[in-house]
């Protein structure tokens, strides 16, 4: 595991992968911007679910991204599933 | 009939296997090739086809046996039921196949309560039909629009669903519908509806199509049908989720039991090519011939080694599945339809004549068509594993070793009960058939029984190392539908790499044995028409490759025994009778 498991640190580390993704800038999303309403469907969704299963060594169903659209609640699913 | 026995229904043992029920379909007898081609020229299903398999109980193939049924090993349930597919297609497809297509949503979405009363339905013979498509909308399910409101205590279902098996005769169907608004994934739940008298619901027209003209394939539109709460499987708007690991149970079964088609047509090539004359020698003296049958039966091999090993991974490696089964789905029927488009070449004016005794390789051709288009799509098999291929890369990056236990296609040993819960949406975290392609193991068996084969096989596994690294580096955008035909052609040649290390670990696992999957002819013929897909071009394989493979052939009509990687007596000249049931499906609607 390279980062802590903290809320708002995985937050900070998602974020940097939606931006590296390249479909939306920086400033214009917040944690709390529905992924769909940037661009990210589907295959963005798989994308990130590889991504953090490599990142924080966990087992993450796609479906995650269904249930937690947003960067922070998407953060808070993360943390939970890694303190289990 | 002849009342002899009938049987009971749990419990796979010592039950007959259904090629003594069904006899051999080259002499008289009601579910010969003639009545099979007769019944297909009148779109109907065979009735004592259909008679059988009740007094058999094949339902109770589909249902787990923690339920009461038969179902434990995949492997061994596809074995059972390969008889059907040697015979009619459409049988296999009419009578169970799309019943199991919408029963596995309820083994894995359902509550126990549900899950026992789809149990005893199927036990007693009922069928379901699986109502989730909309012509409008072809593999895209997500932009279906047939929904269901909910009010007073029930779901009320409007709109229309489209090429449905079985709509008008099956006593229960499984409805997708639209239940909600907000995420799209989760806008769709499973209704799973019991038929009642006068329910709101026209699902009375035929559908017409070319293959598989037997079975009842039709349209239904919902004009306000009512379906309990009681009756939604899962929780609300599950649907996608339950049927994304639903879809990778059949996609895995429906090629493994296709390749009995093969089986069958590769059979009757042998009984053709012997039998007619030409040019002063029988057709099997043609060099040209030969070779297309060599291709055929090859390319049948190449199948069956996939799908085998990926209807064992449903129960060895099922985070693997999601990926491997469309995998499978996508390529095996494709190289089971070059494979018969091969077998129509060399049959010639019997082919497209349809000359008797041989009319039924005609049929084969068209209900093979219908395979690599129905339930899950080539293009939307694709369009699965390509979202996947850059973390599949990574993972296979790290895999060293395979699991050899998928390639055991001949293990006397049953695979443990299938675990629904254990499939996943994901890409898997290791690379268990990939993996064969470098796994050291597979490499030390190949050099001390086909050390010949190596250059091939080094040549294979750096092409399937070069195209991962191809594969790691896409980027989202070049993952979707909308992506550029390349992106396409890295999922397709991914998929060939799958085949050459199911072939290389079937071989491994085999090797010292009599299998055929042990032959180093055999291995490098497969090997070759991979390397040939993979290139575009295919090399015509080595003459004493064609002679092994056509004496093969050969042997295996001789000796009534299956030509495919797992052989089983087939064809008994003496039928086994059985007592059809009262009751059972003969003059129902639609039979």
């Amino acid at each position: 595991m390279t980062i802590d498991v903290v809320p708002t640190q995985i937050e900070q580390w998602l974020t940097g992968r939606v931006i590296a993704y390249g479909k939306v800038t920086a400033d214009k999303f917040t944690v709390d911007t529905p992924l769909s309403e940037l661009g990210l469907d589907s295959v963005y969704a798989l994308t990130l679910c590889g991504d953090i299963e490599d990142e924080f060594e966990l087992e993450v169903d796609p479906t995650i991204v269904w249930d937690y659209p947003t960067i922070r609640e998407l953060a808070g699913g993360i943390a939970q599933l890694a303190t289990k | 009939m002849t009342l002899s026995q009938t049987f009971p229904f749990t419990g796979a043992l010592n039950r007959p296997d259904l090629e003594l029920l069904f006899g051999d379909p080259h002499i008289d007898g009601p579910f010969n090739y003639a009545a099979i081609a007769a019944d297909d020229d009148a779109r109907r299903m065979n009735t004592f086809a259909e008679g059988v398999l009740d007094a058999w109980g094949a339902a109770a193939e589909f249902v787990p046996a923690a339920l009461g049924g038969r179902w434990t090993d995949t492997s061994a349930m596809v074995t059972r039921l390969r008889p059907i597919f040697r015979r009619d297609p459409a049988v296999g497809l009419g009578y169970g196949l799309t019943t199991l297509m919408a029963a596995v949503n309820v083994w894995i979405g359902g509550d126990e309560e549900q899950q026992a009363d789809l149990a005893m339905r199927l036990l007693r013979g009922e069928r379901i039909a699986t109502a989730f498509h909309e012509l409008d909308h072809g593999n895209d399910l997500l932009h279906n629009e047939c929904t269901a409101d909910f009010g007073g205590g029930v779901w009320k279902v409007r709109g229309a669903k489209q090429i449905i098996n079985n709509i008008d005769r099956a006593e229960s169907v499984l409805i997708m519908a639209r239940t909600s608004e907000g995420v799209v994934a989760r806008q769709f739940s499973l209704l799973l509806w019991h038929k009642a008298p006068g329910d709101p619901v026209d699902t009375t027209r035929r559908v017409l199509t070319a293959g598989m003209r037997g079975c009842w394939i039709g349209a239904a539109q919902f004009d306000g049908v009512k379906i309990s709460a009681r009756r939604i499987i899962g929780s609300e708007g599950n649907a996608v989720a339950t049927a994304l690991k639903a879809f990778q149970i059949t996609r895995a079964t429906i090629p493994a039991l296709a390749v009995g088609s093969l089986e069958a047509a590769l059979h009757e090539t042998i009984l053709y090519a012997r039998d007619r004359q030409l040019y002063g020698g029988s057709v099997l003296d043609i060099p040209h011939a030969r070779s297309l049958y060599a291709d055929a039966l090859t390319d049948t091999l190449i199948a069956d080694a996939l799908s085998g090993s990926v209807v064992r991974a449903l129960h060895l490696a099922p985070r693997e599945s999601f990926v491997l089964s469309a995998v499978a789905k996508y390529l095996a029927p494709q190289l089971l339809m070059d494979a018969i488009q091969q077998l129509s070449v060399l049959a010639g004016s019997t082919f497209y004549a349809r000359t008797e005794p041989y009319s039924i390789l005609e049929k084969l051709v068209r209900d093979l068509i219908v395979v690599p288009i129905g339930h899950a799509g080539s293009t939307s098999c694709l369009m699965t594993i390509l979202p996947n291929l850059p973390v599949w890369a990574r993972r296979s990056e790290r895999t060293v070793e395979a699991d050899l236990r998928l390639f055991e296609l001949n293990a006397s040993e049953e695979l443990p009960a299938l675990d629904f819960q254990a499939l996943s949406l994901g890409a898997g975290s290791t690379d268990s058939l990939g993996a064969a392609l470098h796994d050291p193991r597979v490499r030390q068996a190949l050099a001390q029984h086909a050390p010949q084969l190596l250059p091939l096989v080094y040549e294979l596994a750096e092409g399937f190392k070069r195209e991962r690294a191809i594969a790691r580096a896409l980027s989202p955008d070049q993952l979707t539908a909308e992506s550029a035909a390349a992106s396409f052609d890295v999922a397709r040649r991914v998929s060939l790499f799958f085949a050459a290390a199911a072939i290389l670990g079937s071989c491994a696992v085999a090797a010292g044995t009599s299998d055929l999957a042990a032959d180093p002819l055999v291995v490098e013929a497969c090997l070759e028409r991979v390397r040939g897909r993979l290139a575009h071009q295919q090399r015509p394989l080595r003459r004493e490759i064609i002679d092994r493979l056509v004496d093969h052939g050969e042997w295996c009509v001789d000796e009534s025994r299956s030509v495919g990687l797992r052989p089983v007596t087939i064809y008994p000249k003496a039928r086994q009778r059985v007592r059809i049931p009262a009751g059972n499906r003969e003059g129902r609607r639609g039979t």
